[in-house]
């Protein structure tokens, strides 16, 4: 078994009277993994705790075998970009992420090619000797992610990077942070806007009010909730002949009509696709499109931070 | 896997993510790395080049203190046979090209106190506030590196102001000298005004760092200090003036006041605003010793305690 990257085992941490994170075990050995939860639900506080920056209340976080809030030589392995950027902003993004990378042990003489190194990557030469007070929210963000790399950590533990980002630089940094993982760094985003995560990984932890919801990939998280009606979307010539055949079936709860196409709700999905594959063929349909318009992180989301998809996830 | 609720106590390994990405040439640093032992200098560098950033912040009081330097040297120039009745020397006035080097330090210090305005007692506080404790604890900088980096920074800026100047109007002095057997005994003022100069910077950097650390609010940490420095001080001075004269040196401004006219030989002529030369080093031995325990206190506890995601 891969030695996991990772290693939160029954790990609580309380501000005051204020939980955080509750009894959270979770292993993570590589990968881009998408923390994924409404604001407050403890996705900060989870990461910070795996950055090293809080120490847990009750049980223990291990990153690459190390306590990460005891062990220097551990948060050197680590690259952690908060949430908020406002830092020294007089800094020019070049001075920054230079000062960065060498507050993480990357030597004077080679903190500045290293910065220059992690700033192109994220495409910010043009930029880079502008001071950051005048940066946009995008520049800034990848500004951060290029501190967050000059000293080549194998842990990334980035905190909402796509916040306040536009289109363009969001597909831009999605596109950064895939090339990243696939050069071989774990990876930890967090987000609270499902397509963001969608787009970054099929691996998901979806955490809620401090405990860990589910955990995995995103398709079998969605394949599990067999009793979460599953919705299917299919375009074809003769719409009202097609519902006709599936409505019938045991574990189609609705069928709904557009104009070109039908809508059902399946408690089983697998039966549905092979009762609807094989009523076209039957009826020698021109089948034009099939789709499952809430098989994303949306419906997953929604349905498991709904009191009916918490119950049947405990079950 | 979706078993894994919280209530699961046996962690599950999270599969890797699979997907055609292909490498952008991120070029990977693989070069040594420094030991977290020597991090507070980089904290330190850091603190200056920041600090030295906008005119406001230092520049404008270095350009204080050399104007200062300048007038007093000369004053001290021009007027070498002038008496300075302020200040005794076994109870007869001293000259003003002898008394004017201790007493210029209350003028540098003028320009140390707005250093502490515009950084000192916001330092800390500006860190923990904008999130910049994130920046520096998440990577293997610990607590005392920090501390160490911040205080070893603000000093040298304070040295600056406290240091530069007065080592240089003493040279100025030395070299009026008529005399080689003046110019030796004069010589040892240097040492002086070393050790003021130093243990002043020390003063004005640990100080509002501290109280900058306590509050974490850099209007607040700013009020503290301003109403410490200004209020608070002149109350300990009066009721030290008005009850016993050691209490004075609850103002560390006066227990260096003290200490500079004490190392020159030097007495003010109202002799209830003076303490001794030990008290005054006891008063500011204690005073940056709190300060330090205090500043490292709050920095080892904030360093892992950052609480929720913008703290």
């Amino acid at each position: 078994m891969t030695a996991a990257m990772v290693s939160v085992e029954r790990c609580s941490k309380w501000y005051g009277h204020v939980l955080g994170v509750s009894d959270i075990s979770w292993q993570l050995t590589g990968g881009v993994i998408g923390l994924l939860g409404p604001n407050g639900a403890g996705k900060s506080t989870l990461m910070k705790l795996m950055a090293g920056l809080l120490r847990p209340s009750r049980g223990t976080v291990r990153v690459m075998g190390g306590d990460p809030a005891e062990d220097a030589s551990v948060r050197r392995r680590i690259g952690y970009a908060p949430e908020h950027e406002s830092t020294y902003d007089e800094l020019t993004g070049l001075e920054l992420v230079t000062t960065l990378a060498h507050l993480a042990g990357v030597p004077r003489a080679q903190a500045g090619a290293a910065a220059l190194s992690a700033l192109a990557t994220m495409g910010m030469q043009a930029t880079m000797n502008r001071a950051v007070k005048g940066y946009s929210k995008g520049m800034r963000q990848r500004t951060k992610l290029a501190a967050t790399l000059a000293h080549d950590p194998e842990l990334l533990i980035l905190d909402e990077p796509l916040t306040g980002v536009d289109p363009i630089a969001r597909n831009e940094i999605i596109a950064k942070i895939r090339a990243l993982a696939a050069a071989g760094k774990t990876i930890v985003v967090s987000s609270h806007v499902l397509y963001e995560i969608e787009a970054l990984t099929q691996d998901i932890v979806v955490i809620h009010r401090g405990q860990v919801l589910a955990e995995g990939n995103i398709f079998e998280i969605r394949r599990l909730i067999d009793h979460h009606p599953h919705r299917i979307r299919v375009e074809c010539d003769r719409p009202r002949e097609l519902a006709a055949a599936i409505a019938g079936s045991d574990h189609v709860l609705r069928v709904s009509m557009e104009r070109k196409a039908i809508l059902v709700d399946t408690r089983d999905p697998d039966r549905c696709y092979d009762e609807l594959a094989a009523a076209v063929i039957e009826r020698k349909l021109d089948l034009r499109a099939m789709s499952s318009p809430d098989n994303n992180l949306g419906a997953v989301f929604e349905y498991l931070t709904s009191g009916q998809g918490r119950a049947r996830a405990s079950e | 896997m979706i078993e894994a609720t919280s209530e699961t106590p046996a962690a599950t390994p999270v599969r890797i993510g699979k997907g055609v990405i292909h490498d952008l040439g991120y070029a990977r640093y693989a070069g040594e790395r420094r030991s977290p032992s020597t991090l507070w200098r980089v904290i330190m560098r850091h603190q200056l080049s920041q600090t030295w950033k906008t005119w406001w912040r230092w520049k404008l009081w270095a350009v204080g203190a050399a104007m200062v330097t300048v007038t007093v040297g000369l004053v001290i120039y021009l007027s070498q046979n002038e008496m300075f009745e302020p200040l005794r020397r076994n109870g007869a006035a001293v000259k003003l090209i002898d008394g004017l080097l201790p007493y210029s330090f209350t003028f540098f210090r003028w320009m140390a106190f707005g250093l502490t305005m515009t950084v000192g007692s916001t330092n800390i506080a500006r860190d923990r506030e904008t999130g910049a404790f994130g920046f520096y604890f998440c990577r293997p900088v610990r607590a005392r590196d920090y501390v160490f980096g911040k205080l070893a920074g603000m000093t040298l800026a304070m040295a600056s102001l406290l240091v530069v100047g007065p080592f240089l109007l003493t040279a100025f002095r030395i070299g009026l000298a008529h005399d080689t057997d003046e110019m030796l005994r004069l010589l040892p003022w240097l040492g002086r005004v070393l050790v003021v100069g130093v243990l002043a910077s020390l003063v004005y950097a640990a100080l509002p760092m501290a109280m900058s650390a306590v509050l974490g609010r850099r209007w607040l940490a700013l009020g503290l200090w301003a109403g410490y420095w200004v209020v608070a001080t002149g109350i300990f001075a009066a009721i030290g003036f008005f009850t016993w004269t050691p209490l004075i040196a609850l103002d560390p401004g006066a227990a260096l006041g003290s200490l500079a006219y004490g190392l020159w030989g030097l007495e003010v002529s109202e002799k209830a605003a003076q303490v001794s030369v030990t008290v005054a080093l006891v008063s500011i031995g204690v005073h940056v010793a709190l300060a330090i325990g205090i500043l490292y206190w709050r920095v080892s506890r904030e360093a892992v305690g950052a609480v929720g995601a913008s703290a």
